[in-house]
């Protein structure tokens, strides 16, 4: 079996149906908001284009929400949500139907003619001189129904039904779309305590409701990795993972003392966007850029060399971590100044651009940089001039030793890319598949010469802001949740559900010690730069002693 | 022969590196056709001839563009970002003095970033405290800028065509009371050197230093003192910083005098350093102490007579080199 899901409410009746009952069905993402269920193979297996679709081993194809819910109920359950027995799969029957009759059709096509029409109006038939009637019909459904509940828990009772999610997905969509509940108590009652069960969040949509009335607010593509693909992932990201481990180890041990921010949680999120580059394309990266350093190919000997102020560093010690610049492999800025390689990325962008060299730009830069002004007025620009540019938010959920929400009001970085007039894209940044399917969508959509994306790659920096720095103040809940997304033993189950080996995976890790151990020897015994490295690199010219 | 106005003369010499490298493009605010070329017509008529995409109109976003024009010249482009009026520059600063200024000495001179960051102001329009300052001492104190201004037509084509054959990040300061300044037309192709100054009038007992609009003021000043028997020096430094060191002390070692002025803010400014530096060199063959004039320590008022009162008047700066013939031990 294989569901074909969509953000939308009626999705989210058959994600729901499965957050209750544990069951699980393998799942394709449909982009129906870039019109992918209007494409001939979708339309194929269904020919109402509608999401979600449940298409079973033998071809069949089961599309609206309550059909396949009622048929899973059959095949896998059964559960409470439908009935066990035949009075109660009545119950259920009813109430559904009612709120299906009642607010879903009349929200539906008020929706389709009001917030929802830039988006439908070339796909269905569409009446927005309909739409006032229809919402006011579908808050007398309401209505029906807040008498109906009264002091009830559900629609049927005591039971939580198919009836209640259908319901619960219904009122939660119209509340974003211009259609909210009004004052009624029991359905607000109701609604408040559906919304506390794990499958309401659970089948939330990734991206916010505004999607509809912002067509060009895009949901992450999920994308089906090649072998090839994802091992060229886990190695950037077991490269980035090794250096980083010496580099903590070197500091621990006393070997060595410079400041140093390290890249633990990060390192998939960036071999993911790194693979889907070039050799050739540009990046810009922050303080916090080890790991966009190695997945883009910066040697390693000269980078640790850099780090530690030697002669063989790649700027002769003269940057340091901070400012970690390797034209050769395409890192052309790393700054200390927080969201100020934004702006630089554009220019850099510009350069292809005028030219016509088909390279994309990445600019790297945490949530918190997400706050300060070169951030906006680069965004604006960006967009302004289509420029072939990745904008690479990797929100690791602080801004130094700030959580995001003291931060900032809005609760989602992505969303901002709606007000400069570019695709935002929040993705769970440790989801290799996600990961990379944003990336490349947003890779190729610059080359295509579309303009730049927004990708809010959720990830989370799994110590402090420098190393060694203190981080007690982050709540155990989210010190667990951390844990919980790591995205080392996530990537490693990843490649064994892959089939690949154990023993190929270690002989990968093997051969990166090798090369940090190597690294690390001519790191250290190059020597630190002379002192007329103080007149070199002003100007063009030596400055003369 | 035909004259050129300095309004002209930077036109023609953007239009001259236009035509020659398709790496120099000009962004800036209302740059473009659209917006008429710039809001003092510096860039008129480029966009007809090079296109929107080599003129790029900005948003009203300093950090913005120079940041672009940071990033076009680190991919080897030969970017001209306008800022329109030099106060400006406060928004962009940490594109200019972190990035542009020290790209090249933290890559370990593996970038470097061939960036012109026009811009203009002046005291005297009665733009008030927000548009008219001069600022370069703030840039002159960062390793790795370089700051030009010119006093004439001739020089600002020269000095511009340079400007932008140049791999370091320039800043270059226009004075919109000199966009009307009429010289001889230098011709195509013409450049004034990067760190060379001018000898703008000879003389003997005593030298002012200085550049930009007052070398105006110096060379009046010259004249009338001229009368009184004291022969002035002029020198015209045309790059700010780093300045030409070797032509100041020769000229000042040949005279025994130096006045050092600007328009900008006296305390702290450029005057500072020069003064400073012949002193340190030339403290045993000075026949008076180096003297300085420059702005008043205000900001500059609008009302137009207390913005004159502001400036460095003709009256102090030759009281200035009076100071130097009367010194007495």
């Amino acid at each position: 079996m294989l569901l074909y899901q969509s953000v939308g409410p009626n999705p989210r009746v058959a994600t729901m149906y499965l957050a209750e009952t544990g069951f699980e069905v393998p799942r394709r993402f449909v982009d129906v908001i870039a019109g992918e269920n209007r494409r001939p193979d979708y339309l194929a297996k269904n020919p109402a284009g509608h999401t979600p679709a449940l298409e079973l081993d033998d071809g069949t194809v089961i599309a609206e929400s309550l059909a396949i819910a009622e048929y899973l109920d059959e095949r896998l359950g059964p559960t409470e949500l439908l009935g066990d027995m035949a009075e109660a799969r009545a119950a259920t029957r009813m109430m559904a139907r009612m709120v299906d009759q009642l607010v879903v059709v009349p929200m539906t096509i008020a929706f389709r003619g009001a917030e929802g029409h830039p988006v439908f109006k070339d796909r269905v038939a569409c009446f927005p001189e309909a739409a006032a009637s229809m919402k006011s019909q579908a808050q007398d459904g309401l209505a029906k129904l807040d008498r109906h509940l009264g002091e009830r828990d559900f629609l049927c009772g005591d039971r939580f039904s198919l009836a209640d999610i259908l319901l619960f997905a219904f009122v939660e969509f119209g509340g974003q779309v211009g259609q909210p509940t009004g004052d009624r108590p029991s359905l607000q009652r109701w609604q408040e305590r559906v919304a506390t069960r794990p499958s309401a969040a659970a089948s939330a949509d990734p991206t916010p409701r505004s999607a509809f009335a912002r067509p060009r607010h895009r949901s992450p593509p999920r994308m089906s990795l090649s072998r090839d693909t994802l091992l060229d992932i886990y190695r950037r990201t077991m490269k980035i993972a090794r250096f980083d481990e010496k580099m903590r180890s070197l500091l621990t041990s006393g070997k060595l003392a410079v400041v140093y921010y390290t890249v633990r949680g990060q390192e998939l999120v960036s071999a993911a966007m790194m693979a889907a580059l070039n050799k050739d394309d540009y990046i810009v990266t922050t303080y916090r850029g080890q790991h966009d350093q190695i997945a883009k190919g910066v040697p390693l000997d000269l980078l640790l060399a850099e780090i530690i102020g030697r002669e063989a560093g790649t700027c002769k010690g003269k940057g340091g971590s901070m400012h970690i610049t390797h034209p050769k492999s395409g890192v052309m800025v790393t700054t200390g100044v927080v969201g100020s390689g934004l702006p630089i990325a554009n220019g850099l962008a510009l350069s292809s651009q005028n030219r016509g060299d088909g390279r994309v730009t990445v600019a790297c830069f945490g949530d918190g940089a997400s706050n300060i002004g070169a951030f906006h007025e680069a965004m604006n620009m960006a967009a302004l001039y289509r420029l072939p540019v990745v904008f690479f938010c990797q929100n690791n959920h602080y801004g130094e030793h700030t959580a995001f929400a003291d931060h900032t009001r809005v609760d989602n970085v992505a969303k901002r890319a709606d007000s400069y007039g570019m695709p935002g894209v929040r993705v769970d940044g440790n989801d290799v598949e996600a990961m990379y399917g944003a990336a490349r969508e947003a890779v190729e959509r610059a080359r295509a010469g579309d303009g730049p994306t927004l990708i809010e790659a959720m990830c989370y920096r799994m110590m402090g802001h420098f190393f060694g720095a203190d981080f007690s103040y982050m709540p155990a809940d989210h010190l667990a949740e951390m844990k919980e997304a790591d995205p080392l033993p996530r990537l490693r189950k990843v490649m064994l559900d892959h089939q690949f080996a154990e023993a190929e995976l270690d002989a990968i890790v093997e051969k990166i010690d090798a090369e940090i151990e190597a690294a690390e020897k001519s790191a250290f015994d190059s020597p630190p730069p002379g002192p007329k490295e103080l007149r070199r690199d002003i100007f063009a010219r030596e400055i003369a002693a | 022969m035909s004259e050129i106005t300095m309004t002209q003369a930077l036109n023609q010499a953007i239009d001259e590196a236009m035509a020659a490298d398709e790496g120099v493009i000009l962004l800036g605010e209302d740059v473009g056709a659209k917006q008429g070329g710039g809001v003092f017509k510096v860039s008129a008529g480029l966009t007809e001839k090079y296109g929107e995409q080599r003129i790029r109109a900005t948003p009203i976003s300093e950090q913005a563009i120079v940041g672009a024009a940071v990033g076009a010249a680190l991919a080897g482009m030969r970017p001209i970002a306008e800022i329109m009026l030099m106060n400006f520059v406060a928004v962009a600063m940490d594109q200019i003095v972190n990035h542009a200024a020290k790209l090249r000495f933290m890559s370990g001179g593996q970038t470097n970033v061939p960036l012109v960051i026009r811009t203009t102001t002046g005291v005297g329009v009665g733009f008030g405290g927000q548009h008219s300052d001069m600022l370069e001492a703030w840039f002159a104190h960062v390793p790795g800028m370089t700051i030009v201004t010119a006093s004439n037509a001739a020089d600002a084509k020269g000095l511009m065509r340079s400007a932008i054959e140049y791999d370091d990040p320039v800043i270059f300061i226009e004075n919109i009371l000199c966009y009307g300044l009429k010289s001889e037309d230098p011709g195509k192709d013409h450049r004034v050197p990067i760190g060379k100054a001018a000898v703008a009038r000879e003389g003997s007992d005593c030298t002012i230093v200085t550049y930009g609009r007052t070398v105006l003021d110096a060379l009046e000043v010259a004249g009338q003192l001229e009368g009184d028997g004291v022969s002035v020096e002029v020198i015209d430094l045309r790059t700010i910083a780093p300045y030409d060191e070797e032509a100041v002390l020769a000229s000042v070692r040949k005279t025994g005098r130096a006045v050092v002025l600007h328009e900008a803010v006296r305390a702290f400014g450029t005057g500072a350093e020069i003064a400073s530096r012949i002193t340190e060199t030339l403290f045993g063959e000075l026949k008076a102490p180096v003297q300085r004039s420059g702005g008043t320590f205000s900001a500059v008022p609008m009302a137009s007579a207390l913005e004159q009162e502001w400036l460095p008047k003709k009256e102090a700066i030759a009281a200035a080199v009076r100071r130097t013939m009367d010194w007495r031990r």
